[in-house]
């Protein structure tokens, strides 16, 4: 009989589903949340909770289950966190374990667990985001931007590292240096509002009121050629070199690729599969976690795309009443790319033309379990 | 234009269709969206994903955008280029997305032609 409990539950969930989109209440949300909660998914439970506290800021029993949910999941979160470190460290399951614990106030704890981490991996930019938010919380803007300069030295395309720069550097009156860090975001992400914004009020602060109110879409383009040359050398060169070699052969691997251990074979696996040309695995603050990728594919911009695929699919599906992000198919004229949601990470899948979407699906999913139960 | 929407909207598992222009702005509607409000915040983010995406392929030297398929935890939204606008079909978890996708690749094509004319 346990099926039909199932499908009853299920349906109720729909219902509910389609209740907070129509006609939003407190019980509907506080209904859904405790559902998902009893079923153990701790993650879309706190995600209903604070959707409806965010809804219903009035409502005292929705503000608790929203605090209270969240702060189970966070806690369950971090004792999986502490025993992935355990068992298969690497840089991200740090990163995360600390923004998390900075989240619930514990930051002692947090700069402990970076510390360790940065110990083990130097070179992750990822760590040096969470100190730079840290320094950020604590005032200490100075600090602030050295660490995030950091991060982004280590990766070019770390939007929240780029974005909370920039920021920062506002706080600090710097907002010469704040547009040019916000124009380096619209060199991947050109049509994020949120940053075009912050750009124009920075170049404004900086005495550029008359360029940032001339600014149109095209002239975006010219005050950001600097990093828009660089973009388009990166595009330029991977598609000289596809044309060159567009074989398998010659796909880009990651540099890092001995720090991941167990999933590089597994998006090779992928990636080999039939009609896929190549993927990536990308964290949730857009670094690259294991690729392989056809030959000339720049790895870093491929993760930058992925996750800027990701950041406007999310609000599309809320306005269209879709519910929380779970993937996005593209078809396009040279083939297809399929966007996943896989937690708070992204994976992106490059399929040729005419490759079957029932297969890719299928071999996606084999790879999302592994990705899944390693990270 | 409204023919061709309420078209679509004949196919089982469509819950609704969008008609957005390259920008983002409502052409037309016919959704199970609470209001017309509702139905504009919709066609802003089509835009903005619209846009998202060609700039991706570009960048990526992936050719040009035909058509997309959003899914998220409550159902599906499937979008076909028409000329410079966008016909999007939101959908039913369940529903059959070959057949839809055939006939919103039709329904877009049409559409193109009489936006053109």
């Amino acid at each position: 009989m346990g099926f039909i409990r199932n499908l009853l539950r299920n349906r109720e969930k729909s219902q509910l589903e389609e209740a907070i989109l129509k006609d939003p209440s407190p019980s509907a949300y506080l209904r859904l949340a405790r559902m998902y909660q009893e079923e153990g998914d701790l993650t879309r439970a706190a995600q209903i909770a604070k959707r409806g506290a965010a809804k219903f800021p009035e409502h005292a029993e929705m503000g608790s289950a929203g605090a209270d949910l969240g702060r189970l999941d966070r806690e369950a979160e971090c004792k999986r966190l502490r025993e992935r470190i355990e068992n298969y460290p690497n840089p991200r399951l740090y990163s995360r374990l600390a923004e998390l614990l900075r989240a619930s106030g514990e930051v002692d704890e947090a700069r402990n667990v970076v510390d360790r981490g940065l110990r083990n991996y130097p070179d992750y930019g990822g760590l040096h985001y969470v100190l730079g938010q840290m320094a950020s919380d604590a005032g200490e803007q100075e600090e602030a931007v050295k660490q995030l300069q950091l991060a982004v030295d280590q990766d070019e395309y770390n939007y929240a590292a780029l974005k909370l720069l920039g920021q920062t550097y506002a706080q600090l009156g710097r907002h010469g240096e704040a547009a040019e860090t916000y124009t380096r975001i619209l060199a991947f992400a050109p049509d994020d509002a949120d940053v075009k914004a912050l750009r124009g009020d920075a170049l404004a602060a900086s005495g550029g009121a008359e360029a940032s109110r001339q600014v149109s879409p095209s002239m975006d383009t010219k005050v950001m050629s600097t990093q828009e040359a660089a973009a388009g050398i990166a595009v330029e060169k991977a598609r000289a070199e596809s044309a060159a070699a567009p074989d398998k052969e010659t796909r880009v691997r990651p540099a890092g690729a001995a720090v991941e251990g167990d999933l590089t074979p597994a998006i090779g696996e992928l990636a080999a599969s039939a009609g896929i040309e190549g993927a990536v695995l990308v964290d949730n603050y857009g670094l690259p976690v294991a690729s392989d990728l056809p030959g000339g594919m720049e790895e870093a911009l491929a993760a930058a795309m992925a996750t800027g695929l990701r950041r406007s699919a999310g609000p599309a599906c809320g306005e269209m009443g879709l519910g929380s992000f779970d993937e996005i198919v593209v078809e396009s004229t040279e083939g297809s790319i399929y966007v996943y949601a896989l937690r708070e990470m992204t994976l992106a899948v490059f399929a040729e033309r005419g490759a079957k979407a029932g297969m890719v699906e299928r071999c996606v999913q084999g790879f999302a379990e592994k990705a899944l139960e390693q990270h | 234009m409204k023919e061709i929407l309420s078209r679509l909207c004949r196919i089982p598992g469509v819950t609704g269709v969008l008609m957005v222009s390259s920008d983002g702005l409502l052409i037309a509607g016919e959704t199970s969206l609470s209001d017309r409000a509702a139905e504009e915040a919709a066609s802003a983010v089509v835009g903005n994903l619209g846009k998202s995406v060609t700039g991706t392929l570009e960048r990526l030297g992936r050719g040009k955008i035909k058509n997309l398929v959003v899914s998220g935890a409550g159902g599906r939204a499937a979008m076909a280029r028409a000329g410079d606008s966008f016909v999007v079909a939101l959908l039913e978890g369940e529903s059959n997305l070959g057949l839809i996708q055939l006939e919103l690749g039709a329904a877009a094509n049409e559409a193109a032609r009489n936006i053109s004319l």
